[in-house]
């Protein structure tokens, strides 16, 4: 009886650790950014040009990296496209950053579905990974002095949008959308 | 007591063998040491030096650019913890809570030889006793 207890006060503890750290998905994670500056980054537009973040200090930023192959990122697509049309004539930028994916079916993507905030090519995945990105879609709400206020890994909601962008609004530049 | 006590030293100087010979030699060594101790964010507990995925191949070059530009082991990988957090690391930093997945192997290593030993004498000295009982 003895050994039984002693061999369930081993067992059942570390079948509980596995299960727990097994389920746990690490998106889920807060990110080690938040609070703290943005990485810089320069990359080109489908269309050649540069941006870059120092191009929207002062600014509030809303950085948002997807994929044409990821499917919650074609319904999250109308919203920061409606956000986009709505907001960035208040000063707020919006960035999408083009996640292991093609310069071709990025086109072919804007030709179905409208375009809207400016698309960044990502050679490398390097700004992806600068940013600790571990999959699509996922975006970093960045305030006017360059800091990460806020990021949402998975779709965004329109509640998650206004309400962060709001804060990141009144954080640093721009008016209040 | 002795015994034990070189069993202990015994299982340190082993794993002290161990780590020196896992040592890397050239960069490249280096860049595989690193990737070996990065989890790849999406996969379930591989390494990104083992990892097929895209995300895990690139991450693969931030190693041997930064390896390239002359960082240490540590920074390479607080490049990393600080962008993805500390699972990223597949080896948990020797500290706070972290201690105890480091202390108790070793704990139960030596505690589990020790048990062994002690069991082993029990049955010899039980054993050496019988035949004079029954004399």
């Amino acid at each position: 009886m003895k050994k039984i207890i002693i061999l369930l006060a081993i067992l059942v503890p570390s079948i509980a650790l596995l299960y727990f750290s097994l389920t746990r998905d690490p998106r889920e994670l807060p990110s080690m950014l938040v609070g703290k500056r943005a990485p810089a980054f320069a990359l080109e537009t489908l269309d050649g040009k540069k941006l870059s973040l120092e191009m929207a200090h002062g600014k509030p930023l809303v950085l948002n990296f997807w994929s044409t192959w990821c499917e919650p990122c074609e319904a999250e697509y109308a919203l920061i496209k409606r956000a986009y049309e709505a907001l960035s004539p208040n000063g707020v930028v919006f960035y999408s950053v083009l996640y292991e994916d093609t310069t071709e079916n990025a086109k072919a993507f804007i030709a179905r579905n409208g375009a809207a905030a400016p698309i960044l090519l990502d050679p490398g995945l390097k700004t992806s990974i600068d940013y600790g990105v571990s999959g699509v879609p996922e975006t970093f709400f960045i305030d006017g002095e360059g800091t990460i206020r806020y990021k949402q890994s998975g779709v965004l909601t329109p509640d998650i949008l206004t309400q962060n962008v709001r804060q990141i609004a009144v954080k640093g530049g721009g008016s209040q959308p | 007591m002795k015994r034990i006590l070189v069993f202990g030293v015994f299982v340190l100087l082993l794993a002290g063998l161990v780590a020196c010979a896992k040592s890397p030699a050239g960069p490249e060594d280096r860049v595989k040491h690193l990737g070996s101790q990065v989890r790849c964010p999406v996969c379930r507990g591989v390494p990104i030096s083992e990892s097929p995925s895209t995300l895990a191949a690139q991450m693969m070059d931030v190693v041997r650019e930064q390896v390239a530009a002359g960082k240490s082991d540590d920074e390479v990988l607080k490049y990393f913890e600080d962008r993805y957090g500390e699972w990223v690391l597949l080896q948990p930093k020797p500290e706070g809570m972290n201690l105890v997945i480091w202390v108790l192997p070793a704990f139960v290593l030596v505690g589990g030889g020790a048990g062994i030993l002690m069991q082993l004498r029990k049955r010899r000295g039980q054993s050496s006793a019988a035949p004079a009982k029954g004399n």
